[in-house]
């Protein structure tokens, strides 16, 4: 075992914003402070602020020495296609001032640090299909180094103009619109401020292949598993895909250790085409879906995930929490929010279990 | 703890090994060039410092970035002894802008865009077999952070080789967002002096071995002492000195060295009047017990900003420094801010050796920093 595997790192937050009926970020998200925000800004931004609440965190003073990571692949592309286009029909002049800082894709990590003092690390990983689960990973590894007192994970991918022209070229027909965040702490600091931990990070493996990435995640034996859920549920999902399987696998944590696996699929070996082959088959996904049915070990594994770049494979494991006694899920979703600030109900109606899933996705304002 | 570095490249509008883009930036030779391929009836500026290959000059060519990258990437790991690495080797891809050129191209329909053009994966692994890769885009500090998780996952025991590089090519939007917000357009870059009028963008790629001490009996570049990775989380775009300084002290914490070790510092040297002001009011405060302290220079008058290969070029021009015993000086720095005064700016002239402990910056957009320290190598 690794000495990033060896510091026990807890899951201690989860939040969703993902749009859907009756919540349009670029509506619902307009507050004070959003304005000169992008789309992928605003979820992001609006995420981070739920997830605080959900581990008890906002406002904290573990904030200042912890670590932001944020997986997006395609979170800054209106930006640069608009202001690409701005010159084309014009010329640099006419380019907004307020939209520089968007053509960075680290700016909705930097935002997010800005809004709640995290001073620590600050990430930005775009790794293609794999990167939510490279940056849950990568967090872990920033807490374990002693670079980072806790660690808010954001996974993003927002519906933007060129986005939703990029997939329908790759044979992609649903795509994510919204943000997926988790809190992770070391276990003690957890356990001394009385967080409830949710999950607690097992084992990371990447290779080239599926079988590689699970056998170097230690997981080989795990018979929950996690992987296309959240295509089946949002469509592709991208650069969120990993951090949504872990928010899903937590939510849903029994006694069992679950497996996440991002970026399997056919085109694993590396000849690229997965990325069209593997990805688009959204509607493939949903005709062998069953997944929300917890019950039995079969339920959870699929013949492979759906999102895949045909260049390599991420394997997570997420055990149950030590020590304590097994919960039903349902008990879970019920427990108090921590937080104080309102959620706006539009929020919580993003992310409609779809009739699969046995709990929703927790709200701050449940 | 140390990490050594076996095996460097680089490639930059000032040449394309390390020795070169050194000894370029030591005989003073500095100075944009007008722009090849972008319609320069669309920009105040006309001027970048480009990396002069294209095929046909004037015409546009999608995925420069990566191409630069995979030949970084190979000569670094030959350089290292490992033409054939293995395949799980770890490759940490710092970038501000990844591909966004080719989407660009793409986007105005002249050319295709595939979402593994979006990260660097799928290159790496058809060309070199390496399917390890993450691309890091915490902004122009992104190399520099790639360095820093090298070492921790050297150190956690997750790998004992890792390659850490950082590539970008000018995106038209960002040539353009910066031609929007700096006006007039700065001429040359002239870091840390009162007439400077910001920065100018430039391409290029660089990568480094880094391998666990002791992994590695053949020649050694260099030794990483620490690396620091934090945010200002102060102002979205104006970065703030005590940011800046709080990534230094942890920089010193980690490699264990007092503010009298550091020989040398290669600033971020953005050459905008808040990124200059912001590392010279740090280094006032760090160093103002050293005597004498350290000499202070930056590189980019010589090759433009890099973007996220910035600090990592920084890191392998002070190491070169170390080796040849000197120091490039701050190109175009003729009058010093009053921050910078009490600092040890080398002008005019290299500064000559020896030198052990080099400090190297990297402030990126969105207040993020990261610092290095590294020393020269007896072997």
């Amino acid at each position: 075992m690794s000495a990033a595997a060896a510091v026990r790192t807890a899951i201690t937050g989860v939040g969703w914003a993902v749009a859907g009926p009756g919540f349009d970020p670029a509506v619902a998200l307009a507050v004070r402070g959003m304005r000169h925000k992008d789309r992928s800004s605003r979820f992001a931004v609006r995420v981070a602020q739920w997830t605080l609440e959900d581990a008890g965190l906002l406002s904290a003073p573990e904030l200042d020495g912890a670590a932001v990571v944020v997986s997006s692949n395609f979170g800054n592309l209106d930006a640069v296609c608009d202001c690409v286009t701005t010159i084309a029909t014009s010329c640099s002049r006419d380019i907004s001032p307020m939209r520089v800082p968007h053509l960075s894709s680290a700016v909705s990590a930097a935002w997010i640090a800005l809004n709640h003092g995290i001073r620590g690390p600050n990430l930005t990983l775009c790794n293609g299909a794999s990167g939510g689960l490279d940056a849950v990973a990568a967090a872990r590894n920033l807490i374990a180094a002693g670079r980072a007192t806790a660690a808010l994970v954001i996974g993003v991918e927002p519906d933007t103009e060129p986005v939703a022209r990029l997939h329908r070229e790759t044979g992609g027909t649903r795509w994510l619109d919204g943000a997926v965040g988790l809190v992770l702490e070391p276990v003690p600091q957890a356990e001394s401020r009385g967080a409830r931990i949710r999950a607690e990070i097992g084992g990371y493996g990447r290779a080239a292949d599926e079988p590689s990435a699970v056998r170097a995640a230690g997981a080989t034996a795990i018979r929950r598993r996690l992987d296309a859920e959240p295509t089946v549920r949002f469509g592709r999902c991208s650069g969120a895909l990993g951090v949504m399987q872990c928010a899903m696998a937590v939510e849903r944590m029994g006694d069992e250790a679950v497996l996440a696996v991002a970026g399997a699929g056919a085109g694993a070996a590396g000849d690229g085409s997965g990325a069209r082959a593997g990805a688009g088959d959204v509607s493939g996904a949903e005709a062998r879906a069953g997944a929300g049915d917890v019950s039995g070990a079969g339920a959870w594994s699929g013949a492979g995930a759906w999102e895949c770049d045909g260049t390599s494979v991420s394997a997570l494991v997420l055990t149950p929490p030590r020590g304590t006694a097994p919960t039903p899920p349902q008990g879970r979703a019920s427990t108090p929010p921590r937080g104080t600030a309102p959620t706006p109900p539009q929020g919580r109606a993003s992310t409609p279990p779809q009739g699969t899933a046995p709990t929703p996705p927790r709200r701050r304002d449940t | 703890m140390s990490w050594e570095i076996t095996g460097m490249s680089a490639v930059c509008a000032l040449g394309d090994t390390v020795a070169d883009i050194h000894g370029a930036l030591c005989s003073g030779r500095s100075g944009p060039a007008p722009l090849s391929a972008f319609d320069a009836s669309k920009y105040r500026a006309g001027a970048a410092y480009e990396v002069p290959d294209r095929l046909h000059p004037g015409v546009e060519e999608p995925l420069r970035a990566t191409r630069w990258l995979v030949r970084v990437v190979r000569e670094a790991l030959a350089d290292a002894g490992l033409p054939e690495p293995d395949p799980g080797l770890p490759v940490l891809v710092g970038t501000t802008h990844r591909e966004m050129r080719t989407t660009e191209l793409w986007w105005r329909h002249e050319g295709p865009l595939s979402p593994t053009d979006l990260h660097f994966t799928s290159a790496l692994h058809t060309a070199l077999g390496l399917h390890h890769v993450h691309t890091v885009a915490s902004a122009c500090a992104a190399s520099l952070y790639g360095l820093g998780m090298a070492t921790d996952l050297i150190a956690l025991g997750e790998a004992d080789t890792v390659v850490v590089a950082g590539t970008d090519a000018i995106p038209a939007s960002s040539f353009g967002g910066f031609d929007r917000i700096q006006f007039p357009p700065p001429d040359t870059i002239r870091a840390f002096d009162r007439s400077r009028r910001g920065m100018i963008m430039g391409e290029g790629a660089v990568a480094v071995v880094v391998r666990r001490a002791g992994a590695h009996l053949g020649r050694v570049h260099g030794r990483v002492r620490g690396v620091s990775m934090n945010c200002d989380a102060s102002h979205p775009t104006a970065p703030d000195a005590a940011g800046i300084v709080r990534a230094i002290e942890d920089a010193h914490r980690r490699a264990a060295v007092a503010p009298d070790d550091i020989d040398l510092v290669v600033v971020h040297g953005s050459g905008t009047p808040q990124s200059d002001l912001a590392e010279a009011v740090a280094l006032r405060d760090v160093f103002k017990a050293a005597d004498p302290g350290p000499l202070v220079t930056a590189i980019k008058g010589g090759m433009g900003h890099i973007s996220g290969g910035a600090g990592l070029l920084n890191l392998v021009v002070a190491l070169e420094s170390v080796r040849t015993r000197a120091l490039p000086a701050i190109s175009d720095l003729t009058a010093p801010i009053e921050e910078a005064k009490d600092l040890r700016l080398v002008i005019g002239a290299p500064a000559p050796g020896p030198f052990g402990t080099a400090q190297v910056h990297a402030v990126g957009m969105g207040g993020i920093n990261a610092v290095a320290i590294v020393e020269g190598a007896s072997r």
